[in-house]
């Protein structure tokens, strides 16, 4: 039997952002430690898990879907983020227009995903800072004003990234989740037809 | 001389079955003779006979029966003057099941042709004495000379050229055909009108009134019909037993690593890993496949070893031997196509010697070598017709090359669209982002040699090279061809590997054009072609393999939306490029189904089966699972097992055809519903489905 002070817990996360800002290298950097410069872009979802301790007595495991980012695939996306826990919405710092997409995925998500999603918005591409296009206090008023947590990232260099997910975790309802013993993972749930789907979307 | 008969019509390679294992045909030959101490040209005079091929190896006769199967298959040499002479067959016996009946005591002949679901056509020959039946005799055609030849030149002169639905040129000509065809020769031959599948024979005006043979009448009528369809069934019960055994065989193999595999995952320290680490069952998964392979593996070095020994031993075995060596040896790949012998398919003028469909066959089986490949996808792409001669077709590829800069300038040179309008700047970032992460492992696309002034672009951050560079202009003019369409995501993927093959950046163009004809209804704004793709994969799960279709459904997963990206780009992402190549080329051919990438996303889920159903419960760790196999597929063999399951399918269809018209009206019968989209499987006609509105009005997408 663990001790009482021993808490673990797992959520799902899901990254979602304009295509080529950095949601496959942010988890790969954060699962395992890596990075491609080139990593091919995402077709379909992935699928990873990794844990993080939130202090000594505390582990939180996260179900990772990392999803395509061209709008053309936009129409899958709430397959992945209906039963999220909690969102990463990424930008690119050298792309003012990619802050635009991820504001938009942010409104998606408040109204369309769990009420309770935490969501965390992340400047990607921090090591780019002579090309950056999006100044740091816009993005964090803009955070705050929607109620996110915000983090500049570089999958790249690795700064920032651990924090991001650290910072995420801290904000989720452990005790919640624990008290409910070690949580069966619950598959995405593809029963239900997609909430945002038009006539013609994929609820495949 | 009175033992001797004059050999007027042989066949070669017709069988009798004795019984239902391969292993116990007796091949021989049917004859049509004539007695040459008879009336001569009477009919009571001419025989009709099967002998035994062995039966003639003893009299040293079958050089005559092969001389006069060949006469017929070889006009060219003219006919025969000289009739030649053979010892006369011998009449019925039960042991040889050899026969010999007079033309004048039979009564009708039923014929059944080869189609999908009955892999060899054959025949019943009826007598007037209803005591004397004669044994079902096969047409083994792949195997007789005379009849190859004959179907070889029919082809070539009706349909030289057939791309689609060609199946009804090669399955439209059999042994059987030529053997009624002889026969009308010294017979009237009359088709029943009631059961399509007899011929009578001289009918008696009676039979011609009621149409139907004699034994049909009063209480036989009923015996009759199901005396045929016994027959009928049997060969029908032998497919479904030999498609069935093989499987069985191919799953035995597994059976020892699930149950040690469902053992581990109950063990304390596994559930310990499986609470702290990425999902234990995946891990176990995998796991408990190399198991299997290593199991399969011994399996078949061993029966390689008992194959070396003594065949017979083999097929004897309680393994069900004869159904694998069967399978095996229809299944089997063939050496890519070279250089030489893809010019070898066309003559000195350039026009092909040999079918279009000879040489999607030759090339659905073996592929190409690289050298084989700049000119061979042309065709395959639908740059250059098949029919045109050597001067044509430079002709056509100079007006293609010319075509392509005419389209690149057009955008090149509009300084005003590339630097105000907004869709196209978009599009082209896209483009750019993509590209320069698309197979930057492949030597011709790794280098960074090549920096970009910053009037070209201020995107990308990267060095690029000359070949990223045409790959772009390549994308952004397609997005400026097929406007409706526009640049996608996974585009790029498919783009690259034509590219790289056929090194002409004009003439890669229109082999991508070419590709992307079939491939935009993986493109499409509202997912319609991949869901129709995804659901057609799922119908066809639950047909061929329903328990599998059972536990996906329990795992929530009959979506099987972990082949999005399989079939999204061609599986490009699961095997390793050179093997992408070669799956490519084989798909384009078309030889058995447009939609063969099915099938063989069919057989890497039919591979993972039994590690899918006893280790993963959830929509997440099965596609975990299957993302994880990327790089890890062998492609020879999951072609060979696609192609088994592309005619296990087929014979499924047919044999469900029947069953559901036969009993069609039997008050508690049931039809067995066979999808549209299942159907849609079997055609070679490539499907494609076009965006309909302009992506322009969509905005950045």
């Amino acid at each position: 039997m663990t001790t009482p002070s021993t808490r673990y817990a797992q959520f799902k996360l899901v990254l979602l952002g304009e295509s080529a800002v950095g949601k496959s290298s942010l988890v790969h950097r954060f699962v395992k430690d890596s990075f491609d410069e080139y990593r091919e872009s995402t077709i379909g979802a992935a699928f990873l898990t990794q844990t993080v301790n939130v202090d000594e007595n505390t582990t939180v495991k996260f179900e990772i879907w990392d999803t395509a980012g061209q709008e053309r695939y936009k129409s899958l996306a709430p397959m992945y983020y209906r039963n999220a826990n909690c969102a990463v919405v990424v930008y690119d710092i050298t792309q003012a227009a990619s802050l635009d997409r991820a504001k938009a995925w942010v409104k998606e998500l408040q109204r369309q995903a769990n009420e309770s999603i935490v969501i965390a918005l992340a400047g990607n591409k921090l090591d780019l800072e002579s090309d950056r296009e999006v100044d740091t206090s816009v993005a964090q008023s803009y955070a705050d004003e929607a109620g996110l947590l915000f983090y500049e990232t570089s999958a790249k260099s690795g700064e920032n990234v651990l924090e991001l997910f650290t910072g995420i975790a801290k904000k989720l309802p452990i005790d919640a989740a624990a008290s409910r013993h070690r949580p069966v993972p619950k598959g995405v749930d593809l029963s239900k037809p997609s909430p945002s789907s038009g006539s013609g979307a994929c609820n495949c | 001389m009175s033992n001797k008969v004059a050999l007027l019509f042989s066949k070669s390679k017709v069988y009798v079955h004795p019984t239902s294992s391969s292993k116990d045909n007796i091949p021989g030959f049917l004859a049509i003779v004539r007695s040459t101490t008879g009336s001569g040209s009477t009919s009571d005079a001419i025989l009709i006979s099967w002998v035994p091929e062995d039966s003639l190896l003893e009299k040293n006769e079958v050089d005559s029966y092969i001389k006069v199967d060949l006469q017929d298959a070889t006009p060219e040499l003219g006919p025969s003057m000289e009739e030649v002479l053979v010892s006369k067959p011998t009449g019925h016996s039960i042991l040889s099941y050899a026969f010999s009946i007079p033309l004048t005591d039979v009564y009708s002949v039923s014929v059944r042709p080869p189609s999908v679901g009955l892999w060899y056509g054959s025949i019943i020959i009826h007598s007037k004495r209803e005591e004397d039946t004669y044994p079902a005799l096969f047409f083994h055609d792949s195997e007789s000379k005379s009849t190859m030849l004959i179907k070889r030149a029919k082809s070539q002169a009706f349909e030289p050229f057939a791309q689609d639905s060609s199946d009804t040129v090669t399955h439209s000509f059999w042994g059987g055909d030529q053997f009624l065809k002889e026969l009308g020769k010294y017979a009237t031959i009359q088709k029943s009108t009631l059961e399509p599948q007899i011929f009578l024979v001289n009918p008696s005006g009676d039979d011609l009134l009621s149409f139907s043979p004699k034994v049909t009448e009063k209480n036989n009528q009923f015996s009759f019909i199901a005396l045929a369809n016994k027959f009928k069934w049997k060969a029908l019960e032998n497919l479904a037993r030999l498609t069935h055994t093989s499987r069985q065989v191919a799953l035995g193999a597994y059976e020892s690593a699930p149950e040690s595999v469902k053992r581990w995952i109950a063990t304390p320290e596994v559930k310990k890993i499986g609470d702290e680490f990425e999902s234990a069952r995946v891990y176990l998964a995998k796991w408990a496949l190399n198991l299997a392979e290593e199991a399969e593996r011994e399996r078949h070095r061993r029966k390689q070893l008992i194959l070396d020994d003594s065949p017979n031993q083999y097929l004897e075995s309680s393994l069900g031997g004869f159904e694998i060596v069967d399978s095996e040896s229809q299944y089997r790949r063939q050496k890519p196509v070279t250089n030489d012998e893809w010019r070898s398919f066309f003559d000195s003028e350039g026009y092909p010697k040999v079918t279009v469909l000879e040489i999607k066959e030759r090339l659905f089986h073996g592929g190409l070598e690289p050298e084989a490949r700049p000119i061979a996808w042309l065709y395959l792409l639908n740059v250059i017709p098949w029919n045109v001669s050597n001067e044509e077709r430079e002709v056509i590829l100079e007006s293609k090359r010319a075509e392509y800069l005419r389209l690149k300038r057009q955008w090149w040179e509009d300084t005003e669209r590339q630097t105000n309008d907004f869709h196209f700047k978009d599009q082209k970032s896209r483009i750019e982002k993509d590209v320069q992460r698309t197979d930057r492992n492949i030597e011709m696309f790794a280098p960074e040699d090549y920096e970009l002034s910053e009037m070209e672009t201020s995107l990308t951050h990267n060095l690029t090279n000359a070949h990223l560079e045409q790959l772009k202009a390549l994308l952004i003019t397609y997005n400026e061809y097929n406007t409706s369409l526009g640049y996608v995501q996974g585009m790029s993927d498919l783009l690259a590997p034509l590219y790289a093959t056929i090194q002409d950046d004009s003439l890669t163009f229109w082999a991508f054009v070419g590709f992307m004809e079939r491939m935009e209804r993986n493109f499409l704004r509202n997912q319609e072609g991949m869901r129709d793709q995804l659901k057609t994969l799922g119908d066809l799960v639950m047909f061929m393999e329903p328990a599998l279709f059972d536990h996906l459904e329990n795992a929530n997963s009959t979506n099987l939306f972990f082949f999005f990206r399989m079939i999204l780009v061609w599986f490009k992402r699961e095997f390793e490029w050179d093997d992408v190549l070669r799956l490519w080329e084989v798909l384009w051919t078309d030889y058995l189904s447009s939609q063969f990438h099915i099938f063989v996303a069919l057989a890497i889920l039919v591979k993972h089966k039994t590690v899918i159903i006893e280790n993963l419960r959830q929509f997440d760790e099965i596609l975990k699972y299957m993302n994880d196999l990327s790089n890890n597929i062998n492609l020879d063999e999951t072609l060979k097992t696609a192609e088994s399951l592309y005619y296990r399918f087929a014979r499924t269809v047919e044999i469900v055809d029947i069953q559901n018209r036969d009993h069609a009206e039997a008050e508690d019968y049931r039809p067995i519903e066979v999808s549209d989209n299942l159907r849609s499987l079997l055609k070679k006609q490539v499907i494609t489905v076009k965006e309909t509105d302009d992506y322009r009005t969509y905005g950045a997408n």
